[in-house]
């Protein structure tokens, strides 16, 4: 894949994927689950929700350096061949205001089925500025893509 | 009997054909029919399908079928592809239960009989068919443990490189592809032949074509037929075409089968009678009746009995367009006959000839000729190297099989875990360009012990011409002529000689041998148990292939130094060209890069007073493509060629003229290795390039010198940095680009 097209298949992969593995830590422990998330036009923000008692949260206060995993992969044999997983590295901060209203129609192009857990009051919107993704293609070919 | 995995030829129906293929579905119906078919069975697909699941094989293959993009794979490549894959078959044995299930059927069908095992892929009387020896047969096997053995070499046959070349059409996947083996009685041939029930020349015709003894020597082109063309509507013989001679025939040997002289008495008569050939017609029209369509059939008479070994719809063969180069891929494939003939015309007559051909050339000193002699000079130089290009295409390249031939046969003897093992008996053999590289050191080391000749040099003084220096140096240039042009040639090629000179002598080279083998036997160990492997009658055989397996790897390099030889006289004359008419007409040639003006027009340049050079040609500075700054390679993954780790800024090669720029502990990235410019490589930790495969000269030269190589990266120059510093990980085939 040259760097063309890598571009092409980080944005065809952050477009089609709903949700990404979110790694959080708090006291060198890792921590990882999914979530919904979505970017922005440029890629390089990223956003997702969680309710504001959850580990992922607790550990965001604790620690904002993120990285989320997302992949196309099938657990099928031909993933060696065709899976492709792009980690985002990055730093979260939590929005509110303006902002946060604007995180919030990005997130609701992609997830308008999520407006009610998004709009919650309990629910905390996060933005990650991705400072890099790392893309991994036919298992050991990786590219690195910065703003 | 397991009829899930095993379906004797008696039992079977047409309901069967999609687990026992089409070849073993049409002689069943031919058996029931009163058609005298060997006894056999078939072993299904579902057994195949058990092996590679209980086996871990799918996934295996998945993941080397995965590794690249089969678009960007040069044919060296999907060899070495095979060749792993064959290699996971070897070592991966039947499943118990499976094997027992098999091993029980062939002892009670066959006993100590021999038998003949042949694939029967479900696609076969489609697609496949087209493509007919894609998939391997073993002739004159016996015992159960052999056959088992030979069943799963036909299973990796599905993967063969001539199966992975047509895989498009083959429909040839992971996940779906399956392939049944017919085993079948070895039917003891008096003569055997293959008969289209139409010529593809005249539909009214059929063709027969028949062999002493057994068909493989047809098949495989080993032995020429007699071939007779016949009225199909009578049966007349309308012609017949007997071989030049009548000299060998495939008979069985104590293993497999062997080529072997003919009796003279044999030898004045043909294979067949004419009752035979009426016999032969009458089987043709039926069969034409029975399958609807014309046939390709495969046949055998042993004592007066005739055999249907196979029957298939005839079909055009035809693989692609004009550009499809697959089937000269297919015909580098060489019986071990037919590379011994190769060997004997390369080394006695082809690289004499052109040893001859460019000593001849260099006698003539393009400087001192006129301008039309000159024009003359640099057309039949052109002519020459076009002739040689074709040599070289056509035997030498072909001849380098021997080094695969060589490998598989080690591979099946000894199961390495190392599918490459065999590279480590091979290398170690007195390249030209070792010869080359070990004369530029011996120059470096005269420069490093004579401090005055160093700087002389290097303050742009010429050596005395009566040194010991001067006298080297003169047998290096006049030897590596291609290495001087790369350089430039002329004064400033000779500059950037002595810069390359200076500063080898400068750095610590350390003294790189051929010790770069993850081995721990030493290549007599391995030789001795290679030869070991063969019964006591065989070891000459066995001994023969190593040698040819020698001859094809040295060949392989030595081949292009020759070449470089007779292309560096070419340069030479094309370089006085630009020299004169850049004076001449004031247009400057002199930096136009060999490529970018055609030879013909150099010599018109020469011989025409209106001449200007052609707008069109002007060669676009090689244009170094804009690195786009937010995306870095972090990883490229490749084959790995040679073993081992190095860590070294990259020396990225676009032009010959980067070469000597080398400093010792780069890696070098290059498109192409080629050994004309190996003179380098003894001051790298590190090679990659573009190309891949593990037999193809990059890989030669760092095994040779134990340097650490991957292969087979596309965009290697353009990807990597210069300057940035790499990984090069052997072992796996991976580079890895500090960020």
């Amino acid at each position: 894949m040259n760097h063309e097209e890598a571009k092409i298949t980080l944005r065809r992969l952050l477009d089609l994927r709903y949700v990404g593995v979110l790694a959080t830590s708090k006291a060198d422990w890792p921590y990882a689950n999914l979530v919904a998330f979505a970017v922005s036009d440029n890629l390089f923000e990223m956003i997702f929700a969680t309710p504001r008692q959850s580990r992922k949260y607790e550990n965001l206060s604790a620690n904002p350096h993120v990285s989320v995993l997302i992949d196309d992969r099938s657990n099928d044999i031909a993933d060696l061949k065709d899976a492709v997983a792009a980690t985002a590295i990055g730093t979260a901060v939590e929005v509110d205001g303006s902002e946060k209203k604007r995180c919030l129609a990005v997130y609701a192009t992609k997830h308008p089925h999520l407006h009610d857990f998004a709009h919650a009051a309990t629910t905390a919107v996060f933005r990650i500025t991705v400072e890099k993704y790392i893309m991994v293609s036919r298992f050991q070919n990786v590219v690195e893509i910065v703003p | 009997m397991n009829y899930s995995f095993l379906i004797p030829l008696s039992d079977l129906d047409d309901h069967h054909r999609p687990r026992t293929g089409g070849k073993a579905a049409a002689l069943a119906m031919l058996a029931g029919l009163g058609f005298n078919i060997a006894p056999g069975l078939v072993v299904t697909t579902d057994a195949y399908g058990r092996y590679m699941k209980n086996s871990g094989l799918r996934e295996k293959i998945a993941f080397e079928m995965g590794r690249k993009d089969f678009n960007d794979m040069r044919w060296e490549e999907i060899w070495d592809l095979a060749l792993r894959i064959r290699s996971h078959f070897l070592k991966t044995p039947l499943p118990e239960p499976l094997k027992k299930d098999i091993g029980f059927a062939l002892s009670g069908l066959f006993g100590s009989d021999p038998v003949v095992v042949r694939s029967t892929a479900p696609d076969e009387d489609a697609a496949a068919a087209s493509f007919a020896g894609l998939h391997e047969s073993y002739v004159n096997v016996t015992g159960v443990e052999e056959i088992l053995d030979r069943i799963r070499l036909v299973w990796a046959s599905l993967w063969s490189d001539r199966a992975l070349l047509y895989r498009r059409e083959l429909k040839l996947d992971v996940a779906s592809s399956s392939m049944a083996v017919l085993i079948q009685r070895l039917i003891p041939s008096r003569s055997s032949g293959v008969m289209f029930t139409q010529s593809p020349n005249d539909a009214g015709q059929m063709v027969i074509e028949a062999v002493y003894g057994q068909n493989q020597g047809l098949v495989d082109g080993a032995v020429e037929p007699d071939r007779w063309f016949i009225s199909k509507s009578t049966g007349k013989v309308l012609s017949h075409q007997a071989p030049a001679a009548r000299t060998s025939m495939v008979r069985p040997a104590s293993e497999g089968a062997v080529l072997s002289d003919i009796d003279p008495a044999l030898a004045a008569i043909a294979p067949v009678t004419f009752p035979e050939i009426e016999q032969l017609w009458q089987l043709g029209l039926r069969l034409e009746t029975i399958f609807g369509g014309p046939q390709d059939i495969e046949w055998t008479i042993a004592g007066e009995t005739l055999y249907v070994m196979q029957a298939r719809p005839i079909t055009t063969g035809k693989t692609g367009g004009k550009d499809d180069q697959r089937s000269w891929y297919m015909s580098l494939h060489r019986s071990f006959d037919n590379l011994k003939a190769l060997r004997g015309r390369i080394e006695q007559v082809h690289i004499p000839a052109m040893q001859s051909e460019a000593a001849r050339l260099a006698e003539t000193d393009a400087d001192a000729l006129s301008d039309r002699e000159l024009a003359g000079a640099i057309l039949e130089r052109q002519r020459v190297l076009d002739k040689w290009n074709k040599v070289y295409h056509d035997e030498f390249i072909p001849f380098a099989h021997g080094m695969r031939l060589f490998g598989q046969v080690y591979n099946d003897l000894l199961t390495p875990e190392n599918p490459y093992e065999f590279m480590d008996l091979l290398k170690g053999a007195d390249l030209e360009s070792l010869r080359r590289n070990r004369m530029l050191g011996q120059l470096a080391g005269m420069l490093k012990s004579d401090p005055d000749l160093a700087a002389a040099l290097e303050a742009g003084q010429m050596p005395p011409d009566d040194g010991e220096f001067a006298s080297l140096l003169n047998e290096f240039t006049s030897l590596n002529e291609m290495l001087f042009s790369l350089a430039g040639g002329g004064p400033a090629g000779r500059r950037e000689l002595f810069g390359l000179l200076l500063t080898m002598s400068r750095q610590a080279i350390t003294s790189k041998t051929a010790n770069g083998s993850e081995n721990l036997k030493s290549p007599r160990e391995l030789e001795t148990a290679y030869i070991e492997k063969f019964p006591a009658d065989r070891r000459t055989l066995a001994a023969e292939l190593l040698d040819i397996g020698r001859a094809s790897y040295r060949l392989r390099d030595d081949d292009n130094i020759h070449l470089g030889r007779i292309e560096a006289q070419l340069r030479r004359a094309e370089k006085a060209a630009r020299h004169r008419i850049t004076r001449k007409f004031g247009i400057d040639l002199e930096n136009f890069e060999t490529a970018a003006l055609e030879t013909a027009d150099l010599a018109r340049g020469l011989t025409n007073p209106d001449f200007t050079p052609p707008e069109s040609k002007s060669p676009p500075a090689e244009p170094v493509p804009e690195r786009p700054q937010d995306i870095r390679t972090r990883q490229l993954s490749g084959q790995p060629a040679s073993p081992g780790i190095a860590v070294g800024p990259a020396r990225v090669i676009r032009s010959g003229k980067d070469l000597f720029g080398v400093q010792a502990g780069e890696v070098l990235v290059c498109d192409a290795v080629d050994p004309n410019i190996t003179f380098v490589i003894p001051m790298t930790v590190g090679i990659v390039e573009r190309r891949g495969g593990m037999l193809i000269h990059g890989a030669i030269i760092a095994r040779e010198y134990g340097i650490p190589c991957v292969t087979g990266i596309p965009d290697a120059v353009d990807r990597i940095p210069a300057g940035a510093v790499v990984t090069v990980d052997g072992y796996l085939g991976l580079v890895t680009v500090a960020t």
